[in-house]
This record gives structure tokens, C-alpha cells and sequence, in this order.
């Protein structure tokens, strides 16, 4: 007897995205299983901002379909995808700059199906707690650090208990001690909420570490597939984005 | 989509509220009490255009203000709620105080039909077409025979005394000015407030969080256009005739963007300083300097005003209580610090 896969969260089939005569994906598919995290590397210009946006309903692919749970999802509008549970972080924190750090995650609360107010102050406050910003939930966005900002993007994209979150370039030019919270906080929601995660990173030891899968994209395809390890000593991989030592 | 009084912004007591808010209370009081007992009609006739403009400047604070769009074109919206209106008068000798919720939803039509294509485009292209848009309407008006043009038209004077209009137009401008504010300030404390708020600060990262931002956009240029729709109705009725020129000119959609910039856009307080402040200085200017040297001197005023109080008068109010709401929490935990040492 052997033991059931579970059927993929998000399924990639044979994606293509041209930018006039730039090949930006070409014929990329995988899965992403339910509760994993899988880390998706390639050199600049690999395509994997491109897949990002294809999959958060940025962009339409031009062939190919993106499928949430068995649903295609590829066309729809990113507030369509939020409310089927698809969320995402962007390159560089794209916080609300002018408002609290607390009205941030209030935001996306109020945009959901009723939610009573004493709820979301918990909802909100949790996950201040999560990524270490409950004291300074009532200063303006603006007015914290860089990498506190990168957290609390982390935070307002998990405040609505999405199903899939989608991080682009996450730990890129943070202190060290938020890239580790980060991490723990990305750990612990996997385990917890069972949320499953696409992170984009240059950042390869880190997300060999935590990846349950990954994926190498070279100039819009995939180079190499499967888990961590074996992505990085893959020889197109090697020769494609990671070079010799 | 619209859900009041969700998450006020402030943890605000109710005594707080209710003392934060009497000021207002207090003024529109005096204000009602002063369109009975006032006898100067010319004191009438200002205020009635202060209410006016701040009827004007709220409804583009919907979208502007809250919602980050500059719309150079509130204008449009105006002239057409006067010229629906003042057409149906023409025609059918309908009142334009029976016709003026008509022109509010001739307005709003409009916007719509405006916010479909040009709210998909952002920042100085979208403040342009509005421009463009106020110009080709007017030469729309100018050109079609039922609004006669250049001509203009002419409305029938009330049986009233002089004193009676200005009295009827100081009211019925207080009421909309009045309610129009508190739809405003139910949009601040609603999801559909902090929605255009989002929309202002990061459109791309509303829209991941779930906001329908187009939709969003297009009920507040609705709302927007169904106010200004109505004012321009009661507008033709207030000063009998209309004609293009006077009716979409650009000053009016220039002065509602300085008001509410001036006195704190994004905030219901900001329209309430800003159009009485403008008119006051633009008048002062006008009587003072009686050479077109006044606008150059209103011109460079608005220039500080945007250099050094970037959020209007309301921005500079709002970062003082911060600032010694921050000095009292620091003051705190210095007196909590000191009374530790000194148990110790």
C-alpha cells in the first residue's frame, strides 16, 4: 500500500508570459503542496517577479493555468485571489505609510466578511506579537525601520489567515536579527496555520534551510526542481544562476 | 461595502468625543441662529458661498482627499447639476428646488461615465484629464442648442424679499454643507474610508489585500459627482442665470482643490477651515490690492502653505497633538521611572 499525496495547494501548469519578444516564463510548472514552503531562486531576470505576479493575478499569463485547490485562478483580479486566500509581500516594504502600525492590519480585516471589533483588535495584536511590533502598534508606519516595516508587510499579509502567501525577496537588505524573526515567524505560521508559502530569495542558504521545495527559474523556465538540496547541485543550476565555488 | 463606525481611528472616551466635537456643535448653532437674526445681506450672501464651497470642497474630498486622486474637474460636475437643472426649467418649468436631487444623479451619472475610463489612470495624467474634461464639456454646453448656448439661461426670481432669498440660500447651503460634512466624516469611520485611504498610500497593495479599488473609486466619484450635482442645481436656482463661461469655470474646481489642500485634505475638518480661509484671504486680497497684483499675492501664499504645511492646517494641528502626546507618554515614563528609584 502506498501513502496518498496530498493534492497540490497551488498547481503551476505550463506557464508562458512574453513581454513583446522577451520570453519572460516559458512552459513553467510545479506544485506547491499545502503547508509547505517552496523556495523559488534563478538569477535577475529569471522570471520570478513575473511568476509572482502571475500567480497573484498582477499579470495573465499568456498561455498555461494557475489552479488554487483544482480552480483556475489565472486572469482573476488580486482582490479576487485575497479573498480565496492568496496574499503576498512585495520586493521592497509597500506598507500604508501614514497610518498606525495597528490600522495596518485593520485593513485588510474590515475588507473581509464581519468581523467584530474586539476580534480584530485580537487578530491584529496576535500577529503584532508574531513579528515582535506590539509596542509600537500605535506609531505611524513611516516612522519605524526598514526591516520593521518588511515585518509588519509579513504581518498584514498573514492578518486575513491566507492559504497561500507569496514573498518576494523577503530578507533582502534586512539586520540580521529581523531576517532570523522573520524566519521564525514563517516556521511557526506554516506550523500553526498551516499556510503554505512561495518565497523568492537570493538568499539560497537561508532558504534551503527552510524550503520543503524548490525551484530554479533560467531565463523563464525552469532549470531544476525538487527538494533543496538537490536543486543547488544540480548542474544547470550550478551553471545557470549559482556558479562554481 | 459600507460598514460605519467599525474601528474608530483614536481610543477615544465618549466624554472625549463628545468634547472634541461641541466646537462644531457650537458653531453650526450660531451659524442657524445667525441666518435668523442676520439682517446684512451681503454677510448672508458670503456665508451662503462659504457653505457652498464647503459643500464643493467635502465632495471632492471624498476622492481627493481620502482617495489620493486629484480631480481638477469638480467643475464638471458642478455645471451639469446647474444646467440639468436650469434646462428642466426651461423646458418643463420645474423648480430647481424639486429638480436639484435629479441633477445630483445627473451629476453622479456622469461621473461614472467620466470614472470608468479615465480612474483606471494614476497621479498627474489622471489630474490632467480631468482638466481636459471640464474644457470639452463646456464647449459641449456652449455648442448644444437645448442650453442655448452662450445665451445661457434665464430662471425665474422667487416671490421673495431680498432679505427672504438670502435667507432661504444661507439654509438651504448650511444644510448641504452641514450634511454632506457628515458624510464625510461617516466615510472617515467606515471600511469604505479606510478603503480609499489605502488607496491613496499604495493602490497596487490595496488591491492585494482585497479592495476592489476601481469600484471603490468609482462610488466616491459618484458621491462626489451626486453632491456637487445637487449644489449646481440650487446653485442656477441662487443666481437666476447660467451660462457656460461663468458656470464650468476653472476657478471653482482650482478654489475647492486649494480649500481643501489648504485646510487638510483626507480629514472632514479640513474642507470647514479651508473654504472660509480661502475666501477670506482671496476677498481681503481683492479689496486690498485691487490690480490683478492680488492673485500673484494669493498665488505665492498657496505656494508657502504647500511647502511648509504639507497636510494643510489640519496636518500642522494633527502633528502638534502627536507632538505633546508624545511628550506626555516621555514625561510618564520619566515620573514613573523617578518614582521607581525612589522606592528603591
Amino acid at each position: 500500500m502506498t501513502a496518498s499525496i496530498p493534492a497540490p495547494l497551488l498547481s503551476i501548469e505550463a506557464v508562458a508570459k512574453h513581454f513583446g519578444g522577451v520570453v519572460a516564463l516559458d512552459d513553467v510548472s510545479f506544485p506547491v503542496q499545502p503547508s509547505a514552503v517552496l523556495g523559488l531562486i534563478g538569477p535577475n531576470g529569471s522570471g520570478k517577479t513575473t511568476l509572482l505576479n502571475v500567480i497573484n493575478g498582477v499579470l495573465a499569463p499568456d498561455r498555461g493555468a494557475v489552479k488554487l485547490a483544482g480552480i483556475r485562478i489565472d486572469g482573476k483580479r488580486s482582490c479576487d485571489l485575497a479573498a480565496a486566500g492568496v496574499s503576498r509581500t512585495f520586493q521592497s516594504a509597500r506598507v500604508f505609510r501614514t497610518l498606525t502600525v495597528r490600522q495596518n492590519l485593520f485593513i485588510p480585516l474590515l475588507h473581509r466578511a464581519a468581523i467584530a471589533r474586539s476580534a480584530a483588535v485580537d487578530r491584529a495584536d496576535e500577529l503584532l506579537d508574531l513579528v515582535s511590533l506590539r509596542p509600537h502598534a500605535d506609531r505611524i508606519a513611516s516612522e519605524i525601520s526598514g526591516g520593521q516595516q518588511r515585518l509588519l508587510e509579513f504581518a498584514r499579509a498573514l492578518v486575513t489567515r491566507p492559504r497561500l502567501v507569496l514573498m518576494d525577496e523577503p530578507f533582502a537588505g534586512i539586520h540580521p536579527e529581523i531576517k532570523a524573526l522573520l524566519i521564525r515567524s514563517i516556521r511557526k505560521t506554516v506550523a500553526q496555520e498551516a499556510t503554505s508559502f512561495v518565497i523568492v530569495s537570493h538568499e539560497v542558504p537561508e532558504l534551503v534551510n527552510m524550503s520543503d521545495f524548490m525551484v530554479c527559474l533560467v531565463e523563464g523556465k525552469v532549470a531544476s526542481a525538487g527538494m533543496p538540496l538537490d536543486v543547488i547541485h544540480n548542474e544547470r543550476v550550478i551553471e545557470g544562476y549559482l556558479g562554481r565555488a | 461595502m459600507l460598514s460605519l463606525f467599525f474601528l474608530p481611528s483614536t481610543r477615544e472616551s465618549a466624554s472625549g468625543r463628545i468634547y472634541r466635537r461641541a466646537p462644531w456643535l457650537l458653531a453650526l448653532s450660531v451659524l442657524a441662529l445667525y441666518g435668523v437674526l442676520g439682517r446684512q445681506l451681503f454677510l448672508l450672501s458670503t456665508l451662503g458661498t462659504v457653505f457652498l464651497y464647503i459643500a464643493l470642497t467635502q465632495a471632492w474630498n471624498i476622492l481627493g482627499g481620502y482617495g489620493g486622486y486629484l480631480n481638477f474637474g469638480m467643475v464638471t460636475f458642478f455645471g451639469v447639476g446647474a444646467y440639468t437643472s436650469a434646462v428642466l426649467f426651461q423646458y418643463w418649468e420645474i423648480s430647481p428646488f424639486l429638480t436639484a436631487p435629479f441633477a445630483g444623479i445627473t451629476s453622479a451619472a456622469l461621473a461614472l461615465l467620466i470614472g470608468i475610463p479615465t480612474l483606471r489612470i494614476r497621479g498627474a495624467y489622471f489630474a490632467l484629464i480631468t482638466l481636459i474634461i471640464t474644457f470639452a464639456v463646456q464647449i459641449l454646453v456652449l455648442d448644444m442648442p437645448f442650453t442655448q448656448g452662450a445665451l445661457g439661461i434665464y430662471l425665474q426670481p422667487l416671490s421673495l424679499t431680498p432679505l427672504g432669498v438670502e435667507r432661504l440660500f444661507y439654509y438651504l447651503f448650511l444644510a448641504c454643507a452641514a450634511l454632506v460634512t457628515l458624510l464625510v466624516y461617516a466615510i472617515e469611520h467606515s471600511n469604505f474610508g479606510w478603503a480609499l485611504v489605502a488607496i491613496r498610500e499604495d493602490e497596487d497593495a490595496a488591491e492585494i489585500i482585497g479592495i476592489r479599488t476601481v469600484e471603490v473609486k468609482w462610488i466616491a466619484n459618484c458621491l462626489a459627482g451626486f453632491v456637487a450635482g445637487v449644489v449646481g442645481g440650487l446653485y442656477a436656482q441662487r443666481i437666476l442665470y447660467i451660462e457656460p463661461t461663468g458656470t464650468f469655470a476653472f476657478d471653482i474646481s482650482l478654489n475647492v482643490v486649494l480649500m481643501a489642500v489648504i485646510g487638510g485634505a483626507g480629514t472632514w475638518q479640513g474642507p470647514l477651515i479651508g473654504a472660509p480661509l480661502v475666501l477670506l484671504v482671496a476677498d481681503a486680497l481683492r479689496v486690498t490690492f485691487t490690480s490683478e497684483v492680488n492673485r500673484a499675492i494669493f498665488s505665492v501664499i498657496v505656494i508657502l502653505i504647500a511647502l511648509f504645511i504639507p497636510g494643510g492646517i489640519m496636518g500642522l494641528w494633527t502633528r502638534w497633538g502627536r507632538g505633546r502626546a508624545e511628550k506626555a507618554a516621555a514625561g510618564g515614563t520619566q515620573g514613573a521611572r523617578a518614582d521607581e528609584q525612589s522606592v528603591q
